[in-house]
């Protein structure tokens, strides 16, 4: 399975196969690995005329305390995920990725919990190393596909 | 590779070491004088004895009989040693002071001017050539009885001005041979290359070995040299010389193709450095011709006067100069910095040949041009080079002889395209002089000085360290500049093969448009096209695309589409008619390190280009 992007209407669509399971009906998205696969996509001599997808701010160590990234999906890209009945839970930084009212995120029978918070704190779990973020994307089935 | 060998295929028909077949003609046929001929061991070229006379007011002649007629096939000759040791006393040669004899009988044959006081002034010995009268190039100047097509007697005669020498025997004649003229060259290796004197060395072996074929000999400055000159006789060649002169015999009765360098076997190299041609004659001025994808090195060398030239795409002839010769076909050779000067070629045919499908860019680089006599042109475009192509010649001179006119039809336009369909970019960078063309159907654009967009990737590092494998888009950004931006366009397909109806579009075979607002989304990509005409190009698609495509398709040029190299470099060369506005950005975030997007606008210059880098931030 792989992430897709729709050249016309720009929805991307992440299938259920690509989250992580957590428990029960709920998943949860890494946005982090998300913006990678999207990114590589859009790198790809097949995606490379379309305009990019995100804005990024990067995580801020402070104090020694590391605050999240700011994941701001624009120009037009709206997520969607596979139209099953769970729960996604978006994890890994303050996004926009749960907005239905800006068309940010297709709303079907998906639920999608937002984790934004003030002061959100970069937690190591499940893909957050960098290691692991391209072992995810390439599970993912994107990263060589500009190659 | 073995030792240089040097052979050939010359038949002997006498060495003149005995009087035995030799005579004069006969009494009757009024070239004899009736004091018959000499064996001669004082006065020779070839071995030890030659055959003399004695002469007397008329014509003197001395022949040679065969015992049968010999055959000569296509541009074969018969080679005849002759010495005149009076030539203030001959005729002139137009007056056929100096003649060959070739016929069925001594008192049946036909006469061949072949020198006189004028062109013979010091004398000496001669090896004087003559074709085979069947072959319609050969033409005799004279008919003694009525010859028959039996080719047994051969020899010469003089025609004398009434003042003899009344002493001696300065008439002369020596070894008789005959057959293709050829000079057979293979071999050669590391220390012991095969060269120009080694070749003459051989000709002119008369010790032991009695050759003096006449072919290439060793004359005062260089070399004199006839016939068919095979470099790869049989197996390779390995000829590596350097300042050498080579005059080419001025051989009056043989055929056009007589006198021919011929370079065979795609093992062999040939590598000349300052070689210098002359051709001393207009009726076989020596042609070349690489009958084998050898290794061929020409380096500064001189043809004056020659034929034609026929290169392979394993050969070059770089800074040389061809002066009043006849057509070069290049044939995807590289010719750079060469001079082709007041060549000789007809009306409405061209001095340079480029009929292959390759872009004769740094192929034909810096070379000049000029018009000969006739109405002529510089290169001509053969018809296999494919519709659609994209040519590029830097830095040529063609000179104000040819004619400027686009499109002109009086056979002297700097370039004729051969090809009656399709299209063809001719884009002239750094070029000088008149640039018009002719063309047989193909439709031709001819650019100007194309300017360079180059743009190069690197990170924010200070300093910046260039990004490898950076992908860079660039596309117009508004309608105000010569290419297309967002135009309206309708696409089918057929065959995996879409067609754009794209009215003006202004693009050329390989640029590439990115299409969007297609249905399906097959149809919505980068592309690069082949031009059709002025309003239509192709594209490849997937082969499943409905067709016609729907919703609302339009198309933009894309400058530049392509990953960055080592350097982080990309760039594009094209003319611009005036200033193309253009967006676009570079990517890298296929892989780690990834970088952010990072976004580039301005504008290329139709004079100046566009050059700038783009420094992408971190995105990890």
């Amino acid at each position: 399975m792989a992430i897709t992007i729709d050249e016309s209407t720009q929805v991307i669509t992440v299938e259920q196969s690509d989250l992580t399971f957590v428990t029960g009906t709920l998943y949860e998205l890494n946005t982090n690995v998300y913006r990678l696969a999207v990114g590589a996509l859009l790198a790809s001599e097949r995606y490379m005329w379309m305009e990019p997808a995100f804005n990024h701010n990067g995580e801020v160590t402070v104090a020694g305390t590391t605050f999240a990234r700011i994941i701001e999906q624009t120009n037009g890209y709206i997520l969607e995920f596979e139209d099953l009945t769970y729960t996604v839970r978006l994890a890994g930084s303050n996004n926009n990725l749960f907005d239905v009212e800006n068309g940010i995120l297709a709303q079907n029978a998906v639920q999608v919990i937002s984790t934004n918070s003030a002061g959100l704190v970069r937690v190591d779990t499940g893909a957050a190393d960098t290691t692991a973020i391209i072992g995810a994307v390439e599970d993912w089935g994107v990263i060589n596909y500009s190659k | 590779m073995a030792a240089p060998s040097y052979t050939t295929d010359l038949t002997t028909m006498s060495d003149a070491e005995s009087a035995t077949g030799w005579s004069e003609p006969s009494i009757g046929s009024g070239w004899a004088d009736g004091r018959g001929v000499d064996a001669d061991g004082d006065d020779f070229i070839q071995n030890s004895s030659c055959i003399s006379q004695q002469v007397k007011t008329g014509i003197s002649g001395i022949i040679y009989n065969n015992g049968s007629g010999i055959t000569l096939n296509t541009d074969d000759a018969v080679l005849v040693w002759c010495k005149y040791d009076a030539t203030p006393t001959l005729l002139s040669e137009a007056a056929g002071g100096l003649r060959t004899i070739q016929g069925s009988s001594d008192a049946a044959f036909y006469g061949f001017k072949q020198l006189g006081s004028d062109s013979y002034a010091y004398g000496g010995w001669r090896n004087l050539a003559t074709g085979d009268r069947a072959d319609s190039e050969v033409t005799e100047d004279y008919t003694v009885g009525s010859p028959s097509t039996t080719k047994q007697y051969h020899g010469f005669a003089i025609a004398d001005n009434g003042n003899v020498p009344g002493k001696g025997n300065p008439d002369k004649c020596d070894a008789i041979r005959y057959g293709r003229c050829e000079l057979r060259c293979n071999g050669g290796e590391t220390a012991d290359y095969a060269n120009a004197a080694g070749a003459a060395a051989v000709n002119d072996l008369n010790v032991t070995t009695f050759n003096r074929w006449g072919l290439f000999q060793a004359i005062d400055g260089g070399y004199l040299w006839k016939g068919l000159w095979t470099l790869g006789y049989s197996s390779a060649v390995d000829w590596r010389d350097s300042d050498v002169n080579i005059t080419i015999d001025n051989t009056k009765h043989t055929t056009k193709n007589f006198n021919k360098i011929e370079i065979d076997q795609a093992g062999s190299r040939v590598d000349w450095t300052s070689y210098a041609f002359v051709s001393l004659g207009t009726k076989s001025p020596g042609r070349f011709e690489m009958l084998a994808a050898a290794d061929v090195n020409l380096l500064t060398c001189s043809f004056s006067d020659m034929d034609t030239f026929i290169f392979q795409s394993t050969g070059s002839a770089l800074a040389c100069s061809w002066v009043r010769c006849n057509t070069i076909t290049a044939a995807g050779a590289d010719l750079t910095g060469s001079e082709v000067l007041l060549p000789v070629v007809a009306a409405n045919t061209s001095a340079v040949v480029w009929d292959v499908a390759t872009d004769p860019d740094g192929l034909l680089d810096d070379m000049t041009f000029s018009k000969g006599t006739a109405a002529h042109h510089a290169i001509e475009f053969g018809t296999t080079i494919p519709s659609g192509a994209n040519y590029t010649l830097r830095g040529c001179d063609f000179g104000t002889g040819f004619s400027g006119t686009e499109g002109g039809t009086t056979g002297d336009e700097t370039f004729h395209f051969k090809d009656t369909t399709g299209t063809i970019t001719l884009n002239l960078v750094s070029c000088t002089g008149n640039a018009g063309y002719r063309t047989e159907g193909v439709a031709v654009t001819i650019i100007t000085d194309p300017v360079t967009t180059a743009i190069t990737v690197t990170d924010t590092a200070s300093p910046p360290v260039a990004i490898s494998g950076a992908r860079v888009f660039i596309e117009t950004s508004n309608g105000t500049g010569p290419l297309p931006f967002a135009e309206s366009v309708g696409i089918t397909q057929s065959g995996g093969t879409a067609t754009v109806a794209h009215t003006g579009h202004g693009l050329s075979t390989d640029h590439y448009v990115v299409i969007r607002g297609a249905v399906p989304n097959e149809y919505n990509k980068v592309a690069q096209i082949t031009r059709v005409d002025d309003d239509e190009y192709t594209y490849s698609v997937d082969s499943g695309a409905s067709s016609p495509a729907t919703g609302s398709p339009v198309s933009s040029a894309v400058i530049i589409s392509a990953l960055s190299t080592g350097a982080g470099l990309v760039s594009d060369t094209r003319t611009f008619s005036s200033n193309q506005p253009f967006k676009g950005w570079a990517r890298k975030s296929s892989g780690s390190p990834y970088y952010q997007n990072g976004a580039i606008t301005g504008t290329i210059s139709s004079t100046d280009g566009f050059t700038a880098s783009i420094a992408l931030l971190s995105d990890e």
